[in-house]
């Protein structure tokens, strides 16, 4: 009875707690969002937060274009067999890189290394009174830290996206030439026959909601940091965590109101 | 004017400030001393609106800060310079980036005014050559004055001080103290000073107070306090481990540990 | 620093941007300020063509279509956008159909004597032809292969015709040699009943328009049927039965296959023309035996007639067995 007990109060406790830390990250957002409005704070740091998160992530994004776009032409051509014509190998490599895999890879790989680094460094910067430093300086934490870092991951995300995409479509064009004997015609055929400007539409908006999901949420850890060393550790690995699951919530989300539904 | 009037502050079950009433008159030097984890740090960062009290007042030039709005809090914080403990620079930017932020967030000056108060407030610190280094580059000392540069290149009407000699050798801690004296005589501030070291509390206070179990316990000159009765006072600043009854003496209520709560929650050091 | 900063991210953002854009371009293949010329065209119905759908001039994409309006005359206008230098032929009209199996469709502009030999397609474009007013060329849009089960339906009433000559007089020998026939005839349709089995797994996509193509079929099996009853009373072996149960399984696979069926490829038309070609011969055979030299005893001592029939059974084996050897060349790679 007593163990009963303790396990409703222990889960009373865990949603509580739950709920209060999604009152407190509505919060975050809403000061955010506020700071938002004063551009000439934050927007000088923009830059700086752009060339850090998203031009200095070109290389790990377009890495993982090149092979996924390998893989995916040999995977196509495998799972084809013969039945289906060679040129489809196009088709599947245009569809799954614009519409799935350039987003979700790039934002996965992304929520590691930029979702990671902005909770190190607003972590560090919180248990070193960095950042009350800030606020005694008269800055506003929100406007000077958290704006420019979504900003430039709401923006850099898609472009980083975009960019990956032809890399990855390009990398299984290279690899149905040289591997699959296909011809670059046969190829772009079928690159071409069901493409739409939808797909790469719908492939750049999903990155720009998991940059700015990874970006608030390497924030949020960040300044919520307590406690030393191992606090900025536990808030990177929170960070990487959260946006790695936000980055397939947000997925299944897009993909049930936007993908569903459309012929 | 500073004024702490009967401020309660708890994090969670841990009373911090339980009741605090302080006065700072202008031109004044207040020194904050008390065990460590008392709830100085909990105290001065109040006055910047850091942190929010749970119950009663502080008062800044008769501006009430908890009720402040938001604007007019970052107005009040452009007076008042904070001197962190481990000075708090900002590890990404140079000396002088750290030095010109408060400024260039006024943005009263240009850039070439702001260049050259910058130098002027580290030449004030003496350290006229560290302008292009970064934090990191430098001793924990010069950081320190660094961080002093850094508050008062607005040239604020109060700086409050944050154990400033806590971790630095007798000269150095000798050094900081002038400056901090320096200060107030060049530039007519009203500071605070947060220091468990009775050595510097003595040479820079014009009045010193006591922090003990959530509360004042004692405030009054250099002198009062030295020839103070209260056995808690006499213990703290004479440095012993016993109470003059011989009996061994631990500080009782939570919140006033010795060892325990070096670091509070609400990311405050209290 | 910070200006080298702002200018690498500013070159970054603006080159991303710029691929970006270009590749979405490139890859709908839209054109950049090439120059185009509008060419119009009325039609009374467009199927399935849609805007961004390709403009073919004799096999070679020559434009697309630019949009597709409903007048208010009850015309639909089709307008697309052809490359400046493209030839029209001197009198032209535009097809529409099916590009692949799966619901593409393209635009044909060809002359108006090389428009499919169709009664539907020539009707659509004397009446879009009719209407004259303004610039717009007439346009048809294809049929399916609807009408191939219709080619088939018409033999069928032949072949009815023709037993009913049959119930007239019929000696042994010319039933043994109907028999011989019948039983071919069987054997042939068991094999087209197998040869559309194994194609249609291969067939992924069907067209909606099958599920006509299946009522036209139970009415010719309803037909034969009717044939069947007369021809079985004297043949008395069951063999009409045998077919009619073949054709009757080979429309429930079409029945099985049209559900995915979503249009007839244009492509298949080559194929349709092939069988087509098949049936006329058996049209032309089955309508000598309708005409008066359609006696029973003149078909059944002319030995000639017999021969025909047999020739085209085997003629229609081969095509069978072409088809299943080559089955890409007829429909797979045509479908795709």
């Amino acid at each position: 009875m007593a163990q009963i007990m303790n396990v409703i109060e222990a889960t009373g406790r865990w949603v509580r707690f739950r709920i209060e830390e999604a009152g407190r990250a509505g919060r975050f957002i809403e000061e955010a969002a506020r700071a938002t409005v004063s551009l000439r704070s934050w927007f000088p740091n923009a830059t700086l937060q752009m060339r850090r998160l998203g031009v200095d992530s070109l290389p790990i994004g377009l890495l993982i274009a090149v092979f996924t776009g390998i893989v995916l032409a040999l995977l196509a051509s495998y799972s084809f067999t013969g039945a289906v014509p060679l040129y489809f190998v196009g088709t599947l490599v245009e569809k799954t890189i614009t519409l799935e895999l350039a987003p979700v890879l790039t934002g996965l790989a992304l929520a590691g290394r930029v979702g990671a680094n902005i909770a190190a460094e607003l972590g560090t910067m919180r248990v070193t009174e960095q950042v009350d430093a800030l606020e005694t300086l008269a800055y506003d934490p929100d406007a000077y830290l958290v704006v420019p870092r979504v900003f430039a991951g709401t923006l850099m995300f898609p472009l980083i996206v975009g960019v990956a995409m032809i890399v990855g479509l390009g990398a299984g064009w290279l690899a149905s030439i040289g591997f699959l004997q296909l011809s670059t015609d046969e190829f772009l055929k079928g690159a071409r026959m069901f493409y739409t400007a939808f797909d790469v539409e719908y492939g750049l908006v999903k990155a720009a909601s998991f940059g700015f999901a990874v970006t608030l949420i390497g924030c949020y850890k960040g300044l919520r940091a307590r406690g030393g060393a191992e606090g900025v550790g536990n808030a990177a690995t929170a960070a990487v965590v959260y946006s790695a699951v936000m980055i397939l919530v947000l997925d299944a989300f897009w993909a049930m109101t936007w993908l569903h539904g459309r012929s | 004017m500073i004024k702490w009037l009967d401020v309660y502050k708890a994090f969670g079950e841990k009373k911090v400030l339980d009741g605090f009433t302080l006065d700072v008159h202008e031109g004044e030097a207040v020194v904050i001393i008390g065990y460590s984890g008392a709830g100085k740090s909990v105290a001065i960062k109040h006055v910047v609106g850091l942190l929010e009290p749970d119950r009663g007042t502080i008062e800044v030039d008769d501006k009430d800060v908890p009720t402040l709005p938001r604007k007019e809090l970052y107005e009040l914080r452009a007076h008042i310079g904070y001197v962190f403990q481990f000075a708090a620079l900002f590890d990404s930017m140079t000396i002088g980036d750290n030095v010109a932020m408060g400024l260039r967030k006024r943005g009263e000056l240009s850039e070439s005014e702001i260049a050259q108060r910058v130098g002027e407030t580290l030449e004030l610190v003496d350290l006229p050559d560290v302008q292009q280094q970064y934090p990191a580059e430098l001793s924990g000392g010069m950081r320190k004055r660094v961080g002093i540069a850094r508050a008062v290149a607005l040239r604020p009407k109060y700086i409050l001080y944050d154990e400033p000699t806590t971790g630095l050798d007798p000269v150095t801690s000798a050094v900081i103290d002038e400056l901090m004296i320096r200060m107030r005589e060049k530039l007519g501030v009203t500071s605070v000073v947060i220091t468990h070291d009775m050595r510097s509390a003595y040479r820079v206070g014009s009045r010193i107070a006591m922090l003990y179990e959530g509360r004042v316990r004692q405030v009054g000159t250099v002198q009062e306090i030295q020839q103070s009765k209260d056995p808690i006072v006499r213990q703290f600043i004479e440095g012993r481990a016993t109470l003059e009854d011989g009996e061994s003496h631990s500080p009782t209520k939570p919140g006033a540990a010795i060892a325990g709560g070096a670091t509070a929650r609400g990311g405050g050091r209290v | 620093m910070k200006r080298g900063n702002d200018f690498i991210v500013g070159l970054v953002v603006i080159g991303s941007v710029v691929a970006i854009v270009l590749f979405s371009l490139w890859l709908s293949q839209a054109s950049l300020g090439s120059k185009e010329k509008d060419v119009v065209a009325r039609f009374t119905d467009v199927g399935n063509a849609k805007v961004g759908n390709s403009v073919v001039i004799r096999g070679v994409q020559a434009g697309r279509i630019q949009s597709i309006e409903l007048e208010t005359t009850g015309w639909v206008l089709v307008k697309m956008s052809l490359d400046q230098d493209i030839k029209l032929p001197s009198n032209p009209v535009v097809v529409l159909s099916e590009s692949s199996m799966f619901g593409e469709w393209q635009a044909t502009i060809m002359e108006r004597s090389a428009a499919p030999d169709d009664a539907d397609v020539q009707q659509q474009l004397a009446q879009s032809a009719a209407v004259g007013r303004g610039n717009a060329i007439p346009g048809a849009r294809l049929p399916d292969i609807a009408q191939l089960t219709a080619v088939a339906g018409r033999i069928a009433g032949d072949m009815s015709r023709v037993a009913d000559r049959f119930q007239v007089a019929f000696d042994d020998r010319a039933a043994a040699e109907l028999r011989q026939s019948i039983r071919n005839f069987a054997d042939l349709s068991a094999e087209l009943e197998r040869t559309v089995r194994s194609q249609s797994q291969s067939l992924s996509q069907l067209g909606a328009d099958v599920h006509k193509t299946v009522g036209t079929i139970n009415a010719t099996a309803v037909a034969v049927q009717r044939t069947a009853d007369r021809v079985d009373s004297s043949t008395s072996k069951g063999q009409i039965h045998q077919i009619m149960d073949n054709v009757g399984q080979a429309s429930e696979d079409i029945k099985v296959t049209s559900h995915d069926l979503r249009d007839a490829s244009h492509s298949l038309m080559a194929t349709q023309q092939q069988l087509s070609s098949v049936l006329t011969h058996a049209d032309s055979v089955l309508g000598k035996i309708d005409r008066g030299q359609g006696s029973l005893g003149m078909m059944v001592n002319d030995p000639t007639l017999y021969q025909n029939g047999d020739a085209l059974l085997s003629q229609m084996r081969e095509l069978v067995a072409e088809i299943r050897a080559h089955p890409r060349q007829y429909l797979s790679v045509k479908i795709f």
